[in-house]
């Protein structure tokens, strides 16, 4: 009972953490820094004071910050999920390639112009499912020997696929005109900005529904993340386990990218920071790493927007940035447990 | 329950094949496991230990033959019937994940509690019953990344016991034990047969020990079956220089049962 107790009290620490992180960032921008109390007042009133402030928070800083929360903790739930998937707390989806296939997907989707779509999910996010998906298969098959992935092939083989689906991404966007390469560059390199409350509203129904799945099965992630063997000797189906992660994670990957881009890293240093937190168990875990995926992208768009003066640097260079640091250091304390 | 050697047949295996790819690993195997014995395989590295456990858990499919857990095929169980009728304790490998001994042995009810529900009262309770049968109470707390090899060994006895099946299969259980964990071990499933009827089989490559406490042997040698029996008909210095190439002395346990022990001779250094 103990370590529940301790879990719920980081949680509810951490949800604290970031509805104050909405309204401090809600107060910085181009135009500098608002006190969070002038921001809430000029939230709640209807018209705008006479400054526009009331107008600026609503339509464009809210809509990107919620985007990034909403973002944040879809990646950061595909990473944990793909962690219990392969076994290996250095999976995460753009390690995987998972995120180049999204984007190849996407692009794909983008320049066809393809319109309608199916159920309710548009053809952009269709295809980026499907590349997921694509990514994620191929690069099981190929780093798993033995019912287990040493991070040599995991990283290898995820190298290779982002290499080969980038590599067809820019032959894609090279061969379509002008006008929508600039666009799908620009989205490409990962970013929030501009965005309204439809993206918004367009993700959040992914960040809940496969959230709330991945919560489900947190006792399965557990025994999956002992190993395929294990969990086969304790009842779970390895098919039937890896189905299901492979189409949560991807749902949740596929609508981060389709709305924001390639934002590395954040699958990667949400679940760990969450685990140091309150231990690798993902009852607790899956909900405090959503909301550690969601500070650390709200905090990085604050940067992204106000990093350098006049320009905003896409988002996905400053977790780019910072990720990679983080992921050399994992990776070096990693070798090390794996020495005998 | 008491039951002698000669207890109902938990596992039924008769002309068995298994193998990768085109390359044949066992060949007409015929195996039964009883309840309430203490069943050892041994033979030498390569000759299809593993493949054997891997076939009779069915992660590996028989290529011919068939094999019958309980009176009903191995193919007719779903996963989680299955595992509440056999237990498995694989050979240790690093944990990727830093749970606690506590919650790796509470992993272990995962086949009594449901799909998507989590262990109850019931299950902490076994899981702290199943610690204390193995020795590891005094681990509980501990992550089970910085235990020994020898005490995550136990742990991982320990979570096959909270499974609390009929059936234990092991692989080289005391591969990184010293001799005095290696005695605690064998010992605490030979009573596990004796007082609760289970039945085990347990791979091993130790053969003083496989000798000295199991019931019955099984040698395996290039995918076949050897010999089998008690352990005095096994262990024959002839079938060791034929399985291992190589020579022993031997001696008997100094208990009056008479069971074989070797000896390293080393006259020609």
């Amino acid at each position: 009972m103990r370590f529940h107790i301790k879990s719920s009290i980081w949680i509810t620490i951490a949800l604290l953490a970031l509805a104050a992180s909405v309204l401090v960032s809600a107060g910085i921008g181009q135009t500098g820094f608002t006190p969070p109390w002038v921001v809430a007042k000029a939230m709640l009133q209807e018209g705008d004071g006479g400054f526009g402030l009331s107008l600026i928070v609503w339509e464009l800083r809210l809509p990107r910050i919620f985007l990034a929360i909403f973002v944040g903790a879809n990646l950061a739930i595909a990473g944990a999920l793909m962690q219990a998937l392969f076994n290996n707390p250095m999976a995460e989806p753009y390690v995987l390639g998972a995120s180049s296939g999204a984007s190849f997907g996407a692009v794909i989707a983008m320049v066809m112009q393809w319109t309608g779509g199916v159920a309710g999910f548009n053809p952009i996010m269709l295809c980026a499912f499907s590349g997921t998906v694509i990514a994620t298969v191929t690069v099981y098959s190929f780093a798993r020997q033995d019912g287990r992935t040493s991070i040599a092939s995991l990283l290898l083989t995820g190298i290779a696929v982002s290499a080969l689906l980038g590599a067809v991404t820019t032959l894609i966007l090279l061969r379509s005109d002008f006008y929508q390469l600039r666009s799908a560059l620009y989205w490409l390199m990962g970013g929030v900005a501009y965005r309204g409350w439809s993206d918004v509203a367009g993700i959040l129904p992914y960040t809940f529904i496969c959230g709330g799945l991945a919560f489900l099965w947190r006792h399965n992630l557990n025994i999956l993340g002992q190993g395929e063997e294990t969990a086969y000797h304790l009842g779970l189906s390895p098919e039937k386990a890896r189905g299901f992660i492979l189409v949560v994670a991807s749902l949740l990957t596929a609508a981060s990218v389709a709305t924001s881009g390639i934002i590395a890293f954040v699958g990667l240093m949400a679940p760990h920071l969450a685990r140091l937190l309150v231990g690798p168990n993902h009852g607790p875990l899956i909900p405090l790493t959503a909301i550690i995926g969601a500070l650390l992208l709200v905090w990085a768009d604050v940067i992204a927007r106000t990093g350098s003066s006049g320009e905003e640097l896409p988002l996905g260079v400053i977790t780019g940035a910072l990720g990679s640091l983080f992921f050399l250091y994992l990776l070096n304390l990693q070798q090390r447990k794996h020495q005998p | 329950m008491k039951t002698d050697s000669q207890g109902r047949c938990l596992i039924k295996a008769k002309g068995i094949s298994a193998g990768y790819g085109d390359k044949t690993v066992l060949e007409d195997i015929d195996l039964r496991l009883h309840s309430g014995e203490l069943l050892g395989v041994v033979g030498p590295n390569g000759c299809g230990k593993s493949t054997l456990l891997r076939t009779l858990t069915g992660r590996l499919a028989a290529r011919s033959g068939s094999i019958q857990v309980m009176g009903q095929a191995l193919t007719a169980y779903s996963r989680m019937q299955f595992a509440r009728k056999v237990a498995v304790v694989p050979q240790a490998d690093a944990p990727p994940f830093d749970f606690t001994a506590n919650e790796l042995v509470l992993q272990g009810r995962r086949p009594h509690w449901g799909f998507l529900s989590g262990p109850g009262a019931k299950d902490r309770a076994k899981a702290l019953q199943a610690m204390q049968t193995a020795n590891t109470v005094h681990l509980k707390h501990r992550s089970i990344r910085n235990l020994s090899s020898g005490e995550f060994q136990r742990v991982l006895v320990a979570r096959a016991l909270a499974q609390d099946c009929p059936i234990l299969l092991l692989d080289e259980p005391t591969a990184h034990l010293d001799v005095g964990h290696e005695v605690e071990v064998f010992r605490l499933l030979h009573q596990l047969c004796r007082a609760e009827g289970v039945g085990i089989l347990c791979i091993c490559h130790n053969l003083n020990a496989a000798a000295a406490y199991c019931d019955r042997l099984v040698l395996l040698d290039q995918g076949r079956i050897k010999a089998e029996g008690n352990p005095q008909s096994v262990l024959t210095l002839e079938q060791l220089r034929e399985v291992y190439a190589v020579d022993l002395s031997l001696t008997e346990t100094p208990d009056g049962r008479g069971r074989p022990q070797f000896l390293y001779h080393c006259e020609d250094l």
